[in-house]
């Protein structure tokens, strides 16, 4: 090639590269203005837009606000999806030009390539060997290190573990699927305490209080939603839920302190689908005690809204069961056990016993029931198996525990019945107040009856089944203890007020909780004697909850925690 | 070199054609994407584990995202008002942009028979959000749920998802079963 040429030629390549070059690095800052102009302005979450969204909620039908927030939301689209296209483009483009550079660069260099190189000229021929070998060496030295590299990548491979999805469980607690290491007097999983037998696994239990001067009381907060569910307690954490309308929630309480550690309601009020149904004032939205495995928390509401949240409050799962068609209100409780979580759904429409996976809400299986009650399930353990116990307006029934087998059926109850069934001796006791108490002898086979009475039945409080004793607090107001086994009265009490909150046997001594929140403690024994007459100065619906040494006592307003 | 022989020349070539064979196979190898599959190994989010944080959509090395929501019609209620389509609080159950809850419109809903619609995913403008995720869950069954597509992951050595998901829902599955799916038992 002619020498001029060959330089105009090499010339043109290299403005060429550098334009090249130069359009490049312009690219290169438009795109990074693109990325950081998408991450700043995020045009996907205007808070304009959310706003206009919300205040559409509240006007709906409003064309003007519409049609304002369907332009926004197109604008918002739009600049997303054009500046994603941009980047997407640019990068290539980018690239392109970069190979171009380096073409024309080569070229040029190329072109260049009989021209006299200073550094040979000046090395001289022992300097030019020493300059190739040392070229030499380089090339040899990266390859190496390429090599290594390459060898190192191959070989090493991060430690690989697939976590078990659901470790196992370990623990002294029990009540039910517990598994955390937490002492078994530090906790109270679920309504009436462990399997729902309201026998407390405790050594000491208060004896005397009074919540109107504050003596015996270690701490009194005040419950953010009305609610008529129990406290539970797992460790340092109390537990109880509340709702209204506009807001259904779980809140954890700091044993030591009372105070307020976390919030979890439901997703923030109703969404698609979810009915605020109508109840009854003495049943609310939030009847339903809340159970936990030492994993997570569950908690039910009236609406049908099933909330599963961690021990520190964060969601793991939630559902939408569909709204009860209840006209008192939902209030069952819910159980938890092996890893399964018991929903007695008490839906007058299509009431049914839903087996849920704890860890991810999923239906492991479901049963058909025949009515609904306001009672919630207990689990008995008989000959090494284990089943759910449940009522209905018209008897008692009992499933297996792992798969939903219907074991047995007991018509037996009539009426709307409210009190869950008690187990103690291998007697079951079921009772409502518009049908009668039956005691029920459980066997490898169907339940035996073994009595029945008539004479005073509870409304609302379950039955307490301890040794061969079972006690009742009538809706007359009165207070019976029976022979659990003949079903013979012991001794019979009066008392000024009814009780909602069920009777309890904590540290041999029977706690009962009137709807004046005056608590009697009696003697277990087959003599009336009261031990003490606490008062607590607010009404109380909820069974208290014991754990060493302490008793927690809801409310109508305040959850108490009554100790030394 | 100036003067360097045609010896020279094919030597050099061949060498460096070796190289570039080794290069390639040790790339096919140890490179991405895929070196996972072909270890046995990838990642997959596990959705009983997944709090529908949103860190799928900003922290994936891929824009957009290789998350993507995964719909199991198995499990799918087909509901007239849905609460991963609709707005909470939405009393119109229309398609506009002021019921939608989807910020990219990647949700088509379809009239089946009444009162039931069919709701899919449109992957292309699927960006991994997981705010339909979370409104079905919130109020209704959790059929929608995120899933890494391994035709769009390149399944790095460590993935950058997993780094930072607070609920520790990211981990590598065996290749045989890449996906973590609902409503298949």
């Amino acid at each position: 090639m002619d020498e001029g040429l060959r330089t105009v030629c090499r010339r043109m390549a290299m403005v060429a590269g550098m334009t090249l070059s130069v359009a490049a690095l312009s690219i290169a800052l438009m795109l990074a203005v693109t990325l950081v102009h998408l991450r700043r302005e995020d045009p996907l979450n205007m808070p304009e837009l959310a706003a206009l969204r919300a205040a559409y909620t509240l006007q709906q039908g409003d064309e003007a606000l519409r049609e304002k927030i369907r332009m926004l939301d197109l604008m918002g689209r739009r600049a997303f999806f054009a500046s994603r296209q941009q980047l997407n483009d640019g990068a290539w483009v980018l690239a392109a030009i970069l190979c171009g550079a380096l073409l024309m660069f080569l070229v040029a260099e190329r072109l260049q390539e009989n021209q006299p190189d200073i550094r040979r000229l000046s090395l001289g021929g022992e300097g030019w060997s020493r300059w190739y070998l040392g070229r030499r060496g380089l090339w040899l030295a990266g390859s190496v290190l390429l090599f290594a590299a390459l060898g190192i990548h191959v070989a090493y491979r991060p430690p690989v573990e697939i976590p078990d999805p659901e470790p196992a469980a370990k623990g002294t607690a029990s009540t039910g699927s517990s598994q955390a290491q937490v002492p078994q007097g530090l906790v109270w999983a679920g309504f009436r305490g462990p399997r729902g037998s309201a026998m407390a696994e405790v050594k000491s239990a208060p004896l005397e209080w009074d919540g109107v001067k504050g003596r015996g009381i270690l701490w009194k907060t005040s419950v953010p939603l009305p609610g008529f569910s129990s406290p539970i307690v797992w460790g340092n954490r109390v537990f109880v839920t509340g709702g209204t309308a506009q807001k259904r929630a779980v809140f954890a309480l700091d044993a030591t302190s009372g105070a307020l550690v976390w919030t979890a309601d439901t997703a923030g009020g109703a969404g698609p689908g979810v009915v605020i149904p109508s109840t009854t004032e003495d049943t609310g939205l939030a009847a339903s005690t809340p159970v936990t495995d030492g994993k997570r928390v569950y908690a039910i509401f009236a609406t049908g809204e099933l909330l599963c949240v961690d021990m520190d409050g964060k969601p793991v799962w939630n559902t939408f069961l569909g709204t009860p068609e209840n006209h008192y209100g939902h209030s069952s409780s819910l159980l938890v056990d092996g890893g399964l979580l018991y929903v007695q759904m008490d839906d007058a429409v299509r009431p049914r016993l839903l087996a849920l996976d704890a860890a991810t809400g999923r239906t492991r299986w479901e049963k058909r029931r025949q009515a609904i009650s306001w009672a919630s399930p207990i689990l008995i353990e008989m000959e090494a198996k284990s089943m759910v116990v449940l009522c209905d307006s018209a008897g008692v029934e009992a499933y297996d525990a792992q798969n939903g087998t219907s074991l047995w059926r007991m018509d037996c109850l009539g009426g709307e019945v409210a009190p869950s069934a008690a187990f103690s001796q291998g007697m079951l006791v079921v009772a409502g107040d518009n049908a009668k108490a039956c005691g029920l002898k459980l066997g490898s086979e169907a339940p035996v009856p073994a009595w029945e009475w008539t004479d005073g039945l509870p409304d609302a409080a379950s039955p307490l089944a301890f040794r061969d004793r079972v006690l009742m607090a009538t809706a007359q107001g009165t207070v019976i203890l029976l022979d659990l086994h003949k079903g013979e009265r012991v001794w019979q009490q009066e008392l000024t007020r009814v009780c909602y909150a069920s009777p309890v046997l904590a540290a041999g001594r029977i706690y009962l909780v009137d709807l004046d929140g005056m608590t009697r403690v009696l003697e277990a024994g087959d003599v009336y004697r009261e031990l003490a007459v606490c008062p607590l100065g607010e009404m109380v619906g909820a069974t208290p909850a014991f754990t060493e040494g302490r008793m927690y006592l809801r409310g109508i307003r305040h959850l108490f925690c009554v100790g030394e | 070199m100036k003067g360097e022989s045609r010896r020279d020349f094919l030597k050099k070539a061949a060498r460096w054609s070796v190289l570039a064979l080794l290069g390639g196979v040790a790339f096919r190898m140890a490179g991405k994407p895929g070196a996972g599959r072909r270890s046995g190994m990838v990642w997959q989010i596990d959705p009983a584990k997944c709090i529908q944080c949103g860190r799928c959509e900003t922290s994936c090395v891929r824009t957009p995202s290789a998350v993507k929501c995964v719909h199991s019609y198995d499990i799918c209620g087909f509901c007239n008002l849905c609460g991963g389509y609709h707005q909470p609080g939405a009393k119109d159950t229309g398609t506009g942009a002021e019921n939608q809850l989807c910020p990219t419109d990647a949700i088509r809903r379809r009239f089946v028979e009444e009162p039931y619609f069919q709701y899919d995913i449109v992957e292309d403008l699927c960006i991994g959000c997981a705010k339909c995720v979370k409104g079905c869950a919130a109020f209704g069954n959790g059929s929608l749920f995120l899933q890494v597509r391994h035709d769009r992951c390149w399944n790095c050595n460590e993935c950058s998802i997993a780094r930072v998901c607070p609920s520790g829902a990211i981990s590598r599955v065996p290749s045989g079963r890449p996906y973590r799916l609902r409503g298949q038992g």
